[in-house]
């Protein structure tokens, strides 16, 4: 019946043409303005970022996406003159200010180009050198690509140190032996012997149960007292508090007399039964020296360095490990400046050098004033630049600074990390993506797998993307097999394969805590001592298949990338194959080619154009992803790009080289927009960074929607 | 050449076997192999996320066991009580406050606003400061030097401070009151120039400026005139005197009693974890490689208890407690009952906020009796020996209503404040989304020309490829602005939740949300729309109906269940979403009780917080958990979806 009205309504509406036509049009006008509204929005969002993000990038340019990201220093210099910076740090420095409004008033003047000459030893450094570790990171940190695998760790090389002034140090009888041996230039050894009384308590605990504070337990608990506490000791307790305990048996120790009077015989110690004073003589021995230089063991040299804290030595050995001795083929050609030079030879007799000529180097360096004070941004690496080349520059002050982590440099390294996963991902996904659909749409016949297939495609689909984030955590991150001969010792389970032709280096041993699985041990117990003992992983002369996991690593992020890509793929690849016509593949077999052949020569090849479209749509998907690379693979800091710092080369550099995380240009863009505080110095790297993100995103998108149309009105069958 | 076309002679070729296989069908089941692949990692993923989740019920029932057994339960009984009591207590701070500032009127804000004035205007002049500054350093040694030389410090400073002032004149010349980024501070626009004036004299003085200390002065006098003689401010005064008055006594009261569960607690915890500590020391000991070593290894095995804690014991000053607690509640409630029956009439105040706070509290006070009824009887009939069930922490975890991390008390996973929140801002967007992208695939599929088409198809899809970290960036530095900005305007407040009280809030994230959300919708709803067999359309024009009227009363309804699936297609998409809720919902973890609150969600939780937990803690345990019912609840709308779509397939 209502219908019925509704009808005769709507034809009495049509008889007033007017009306009808001015609320159609009306409806109309709404669903035009949906539509547009929606187009409004989305170019509210692109347009704010374009006018934000277009002039810092234009500013800034090209700098902008060639150089890494580092953290900006915002400094309020005074006005000098004659400073100097080369020219890279100085253009940088500049592109650094660009974005600014009053980056024109910046008080730059008196711009003067010109060669600055340095001067540096290039010197070879011969095969069985022994060096301390102090001074081969010095040469390691002035050499880049130097670094030298060893042969052993020497405890009693002799190493050179500068006394800079006379001084008497306490030895003990060992290190008095070791400086008579040396050689002290001709001085005579002059020791004093100092005799102290110590004293100490023999002290009876009885069996039983007591209350005690917590300065008494704070005095003995490094004791040998054996007591069983029935509570705790927090840090911020009071020192009064009491808990009880017991003491399972009688016990006699020997206790130094501060212990006594904190725990014995006061309210909250111990009641103890028996106490008796002890008196032992102390001797110690001291020398004196004169300035200048020495040599010594360098166990001795710690030894003594250890009891002379306060002694002015001079020398750049670390003590926590012992000189290496180089294992060099040949000699190596390598530079220091000339005082350091002088100064590793001093302090390293072993040392072999040969070959030393002086070389002179000319780098373009500006000098220029600054007119006033004023307001500098700076990358940290200009910061340190100009820092360190005007040091002498006394007009040269810097006020206040402040640091912003993240936001000075470019986004070099995001980029190049968000491309290198894009690669992994899209590897991964094409190889079994291409595979899946020539499956479904070439061999499958109707059944049950097929319909399980489609079913696990189309929830695959629908999985949150930090899901894939958690699922790639849970599988990459920590049970992934791995191929390696140094397993970890963590890890239970692993399947022995090849046996290894050489072991590793003692250098990488150190560097990756490798414990050497000796022949004749027990293999099993070895390995429980080694990884009680602070050992990370082992080496036993096999390559393993060792369940442990890739790490946070490069490799782990593309891989889940891949997984979350792959029905998207798998669906585009499998259109693109179905747009093949079926006379195709019934014409290549009925000139009697096989099944693969057919698919290999007649479909494959027409269908590759579709295939190309679905890789750069899964491209698109991929690179602007963020949750599942929060934890797989990305890192907000990162000073070095992916392939430079790699210790190994050939497939282990490969597999190191995919082993390492990665900045990531989204991961980057979380970490500036929402883990750092706010700034207005903050906004320049926020808006150009999402800026260069969004373009390079949108152009992705473009070109599949460019492609899909090229595809279609191109192969028309 | 022979040998070569023999071999490639098909009916010469010996088919060549492996495992019974010939090359064709090696081939086959290695690409039936790569399209297991979704099945396989559709398996894996629900193995995972089961397999890292499965623990953490037993282990979180443990947890709880624990948190009775140490008497803890027992003191948050009296501890929600207080809290409960104290929120009343704020509210009527609130009313008091809310009042005053309605009743001192403009003025109120004066100082405020000058603050704030004085910070835009230093920041622009900071240089020009800066310099006055040093000029004025020297005039501490000024008493040791020349008489030209004090001139000419003297000169100096002049002509700095007059640099300064010329700068701060054109600079404060550009402020306005919407540079203040407080925006709830009230002003009277014929007050700019007082204000500009005020700043330059601040910054230049480097102190408040008279004129701005007798306003604020004048603001005192009327503030402890209104508050010593209005009837409303005193009764106000008096019932807060009343309701705090038991308070420090129960805040004492439960102080004391922590630190008897803390211990206790600890106790519980260290015994948990003495066996195996013992038994790893035990074998450090024996891999020592000093003798020293060895020795102090071995002695601190030794000193481990490994016995229970006697938790009837540790817990007696609790149960002694008992009565205690039930009287210093009494008196919380009692005063507090008389102190809401003391509070002045609505009719008697005049702000807003103050009215609607004072409807708050009475609203509260039944809650509270409520909270005191059900707490009290819980504590008095409390026993640390209660049996702690399975099934009481997984309703703990799917229905608490508390998300407590690394917290020195206890730690607590309900999953319901980040349901909601998740929930929360998914819906916001939908109800956005759905007008605009129905609405929109209407038109483009049915009204627009071919033209039109061809440009808002691709423009769709572009807004679908804008990376969410994108949007989020935006929904940070801009859209939030913007909402808080015009959330504030007064013609908006007879919406629930208005006006806005922050920048990062649910009504944010859904915005950006709703437009992630539009494209999937809009698509598969002008997939639905295309699907109307063309014979629906003619007959409707045949009867005479218009484009529009064939439209909505014969197209949209034939292909009304592909919209909806559409709608809940999108709806999964846009729960599953995680930077912008991450970034842009506020993290707040609490129930949220209007979609402008801030809150946090199920996504953001997620990757906020599983970086930093140790692999298979509690924790972690709790955050696969999540994962879990994220996934599960994706997994259903997906499912749900496809299901309509596939029964209108069938229908067709």
């Amino acid at each position: 019946m209502s219908s019925h009205k509704q009808e005769s309504e709507s034809f009495s509406l049509k008889a007033k043409k007017g009306s009808l036509y001015k609320m159609e049009q009306a409806q109309k006008g709404l669903f035009i303005l949906c539509t547009y509204t929606i187009l409004l929005c989305a170019g509210v969002v692109f347009g704010t970022i374009v006018k934000k993000g277009a002039p810092i990038l234009w500013a800034k340019g090209w700098d902008f996406i060639v150089s890494k990201p580092q953290s900006l220093s915002v400094m309020e210099v005074s006005a000098a003159k004659g400073l100097e910076l080369s020219q890279k740090d100085y253009d940088l420095l500049h592109s650094e200010n660009a974005h600014r409004e009053d980056y024109l008033s910046l008080p730059f003047a008196n711009e003067e180009r010109f060669q600055k000459e340095s001067s540096s030893m290039e010197f070879e450094l011969q095969p069985e050198s022994v060096l301390s570790e102090g001074y081969l990171g010095l040469l390691e940190a002035r050499n880049k690509g130097f670094r030298p695998d060893f042969i052993a760790r020497d405890e009693t090389a002799l190493v050179g140190f500068e006394l800079t002034q006379d001084s008497t140090l306490q030895v003990n009888t060992e290190t008095l032996g070791a400086l008579r041996q040396s050689d002290l230039g001709g001085q005579e050894l002059d020791v004093v012997t100092q005799s102290k009384e110590e004293k100490s308590f023999e002290v009876v605990f009885a069996q039983g149960r007591y209350s005690i504070d917590k300065r008494t337990y704070t005095a003995l608990e490094p004791s040998e007292l054996i007591f069983i506490l029935e509570g705790r000791f927090a840090d911020d307790d009071v020192a009064t508090k009491q808990v009880e305990c017991s003491i399972p048996h009688a016990q006699t120790l020997i206790l130094s007399p501060t212990q006594v009077a904190a725990s014995v015989d006061r309210e909250g110690g111990f009641a103890v039964s028996e106490k008796k004073e002890l008196v032992k003589t102390m001797e110690t021995q001291a020398v004196t020296l004169k300035k200048g230089v020495y040599e010594l063991p360098f166990h001795t040299l710690k030894t003594l360095v250890g009891a002379n804290p306060a002694a002015s030595f001079l020398h750049q050995h670390t003590f926590e490990k012992a000189p290496v001795r180089l294992n060099l083929k040949q000699a190596v050609s390598l530079t220091l400046s000339q005082a350091e030079l002088a100064e590793l030879e001093q302090n390293n007799p072993a040392v072999k050098i040969g070959a030393v000529k002086e070389t002179k180097s000319y780098t373009p360096y500006v000098r220029f004033d600054i007119e006033r004070d004023c307001e500098l941004l700076a990358a940290n690496q200009q910061q340190v630049a100009l820092k360190d080349d005007n040091t002498k520059n006394e007009a040269f002050k810097i006020f206040s600074e402040y640091t912003h982590s993240y936001s000075g440099g470019g986004i070099l390294g995001p980029i190049v990390g968000t491309g290198f996963l894009v690669i992994i991902c899209m590897v991964v996904a094409l190889s079994i993506g291409v595979a899946a659909a020539v499956y479904l749409n070439e061999y499958a016949r109707k059944g049950t797998y097929l319909k399980v297939v489609r079913l696990a495609m189309m929830n695959l689909a629908g999985v949150p993307s930090i899901v894939f984030g958690l699922f790639g955590l849970g599988l990459f991150v920590f049970v992934a097999p791995k191929f390696t001969s140094k397993p970890s010792l963590d890890d239970k389970f692993q399947i022995p394969l090849l046996p290894v032709a050489g072991e590793p280096s003692l250098r990488k041993q150190e560097s990756h805590l490798i414990y050497m699985v000796g022949e004749s041990a027990d293999k099993t117990e070895s390995l429980s001592i080694a990884s009680n003992t602070g050992f990370k992983r082992y080496y036993d002369g096999w390559y393993y298949l060792s369940f442990e996991g890739w790490g946070a690593c490069m490799l782990a992020g593309g891989f889940t990338l891949a997984v979350m890509v792959l029905p998207v793929i798998i669906t585009s690849c499998e259109e693109s194959l179905r747009a093949v016509p079926m006379g195709f593949r019934e014409a290549s077999l009925a000139l009697g080619a096989s099944k693969w052949q057919s698919v290999r020569t007649a479909v494959l090849p027409y269908a590759l154009p579709g295939i190309l479209t679905a890789s750069v749509l899964g491209i698109t998907r991929v690179a602007g992803e963020t949750a599942p690379i929060m934890f797989t693979s990305a890192v907000a800091e990162r000073s070095l790009l992916p392939w430079e710092g790699l210790a190994n080369t050939g497939f282990e550099g490969f597999i190191e080289f995919l082993s390492q995380s990665v900045q990531a240009l989204p991961y980057h863009i979380y970490t500036v927009a929402g883990r750092i505080p706010q700034s207005e110095y903050t906004q320049p790297m926020q808006y150009g960074s999402v800026l260069v993100f969004l373009i390079l995103v949108l152009s992705l998108a473009a070109l599949s929607v460019y492609l899909r149309v090229k595809v279609r009105s191109k192969l028309k069958w | 050449m022979s040998e070569k076309t023999m071999k490639e002679n098909p009916m010469r070729r010996k088919k060549s076997r492996f495992f019974g296989l010939n090359k064709q069908d090696i081939i086959k089941y290695y690409f039936g192999g790569n399209a297991a692949a979704a099945i396989i990692a559709l398996v894996l993923i629900c193995w995972f996320l089961l397999s890292q989740a499965f623990f953490f019920f037993p282990n979180y029932r443990n947890s709880l066991q624990l948190y009775r057994e140490s008497g803890q339960e027992y003191v948050d009984f009296s501890d929600d009580r207080l809290q409960a009591q104290v929120k009343i207590s704020s509210l009527m701070s609130q009313v008091s406050g809310y009042e005053l500032r309605e009743r001192i009127g403009v003025d109120a804000d004066s100082y405020a606003i000058y603050v704030n004035f004085r910070g835009l205007l230093a920041k622009k002049v900071k240089f020009e400061l800066k310099d006055y500054a040093r000029a004025r350093e020297k005039e501490g040694i000024m008493e040791f030097l020349g008489e030209e030389e004090q001139n000419q410090i003297r000169q100096s400073i002049e002509a700095a401070k007059q640099s300064l002032e010329n700068a701060a004149k054109t600079a404060a010349a550009a402020i306005e009151f919407s540079d203040i980024e407080d925006k709830s501070l009230q002003y009277a626009p014929e007050k700019l120039e007082f204000f500009r004036q005020a700043a330059v004299e601040g910054v230049i003085l480097g102190e408040t400026p008279e004129s701005v200390k007798a306003i604020q002065a004048a603001v005192d006098t009327k503030k402890q005139k209104l508050l010593g003689e209005l009837p409303v401010f005193v009764k106000l005064a008096e019932a807060q005197d009343v309701i705090q008055a038991p308070q420090a006594a129960f805040r004492d009261f439960i102080t004391q009693q922590r630190k008897y569960a803390l211990e206790t607690k600890a106790r519980g915890v260290a015994f948990k974890s003495a066996a195996e500590e013992k038994a790893s020391l035990d074998e450090r000991a024996k891999s020592a490689t000093s003798e020293e070593e060895k020795k102090r290894l071995a002695i601190k095995s030794v000193r481990y208890l490994t016995q229970e804690p006697d938790y009837a014991k540790l817990n007696a000053p609790l149960y002694e407690s008992k009565a205690q607690q039930a009287a210093l509640a009494v008196d919380l409630l009692v005063a507090t009952e008389k102190s809401v029956s003391m509070l002045p009439d609505p009719s008697e105040l005049t702000s807003v906020g103050a009215k609607k706070r004072l409807g708050d509290i009475k609203k509260g006070f039944e809650e509270v009796e409520e909270i005191f009824a059900d707490k009290g009887n819980e504590a008095s009939t409390w026993d640390h020996t209660k049996h702690y069930s399975m099934s009481e922490a997984v309703v703990g975890f799917f229905f608490g209503t508390k998300w407590v991390t690394n917290s020195s008390w206890q730690d607590f996973y309900g999953v319901v404040p980040l349901f909601l929140g998740s929930f929360g801002a998914a819906l916001v967007a939908v109800i956005l989304a759905v007008p605009f992208a129905v609405g929109g695939a209407i038109y483009v599929n049915r009204l627009s020309s071919p033209m039109e088409q061809q440009v808002i198809k691709p423009v769709i899809e572009f807004i679908q490829a804008i990376p969410s970290v994108v949007l989020a960036f935006f929904g940070v530095i801009v859209l939030g602005s913007f909402l808080f900005k015009y959330g504030q305007n007064p013609a908006l407040a007879w919406i629930p939740g208005f006006p806005i009280e922050g920048k990062l809030t649910m009504l944010n994230a859904g915005v950006l949300l709703a437009l992630m959300a539009v494209p999937t919708i809009f698509t598969l709803a002008e997939d639905a729309l295309n699907n109307v067999p063309k014979s629906y359309q003619e007959a409707s024009l045949a009867l005479g109906a218009t484009k529009l009227q064939t439209v909505l009363k014969v197209i949209l309804p034939s292909c009304f269940s592909g919209v909806i699936a559409a709608v809940l297609l999108g709806f999964g998409r846009i729960v599953g979403e995680t930077m912008v809720v991450l970034l842009v919902m506020g993290g707040r973890i609490a129930i949220p009780t209007s979609f402008t609150d801030p809150a946090h969600s199920m996504t953001g939780i997620l990757a906020q917080e599983i970086g930093e937990v140790d692999k298979g803690s509690l924790h972690w345990g709790a955050l696969f958990m999540v994962g879990l019912v994220l996934f599960t609840v994706s997994l259903s709308l997906n499912w749900l979806a496809q299901t309509i779509l596939r029964r209108l397939a069938k229908h067709k």
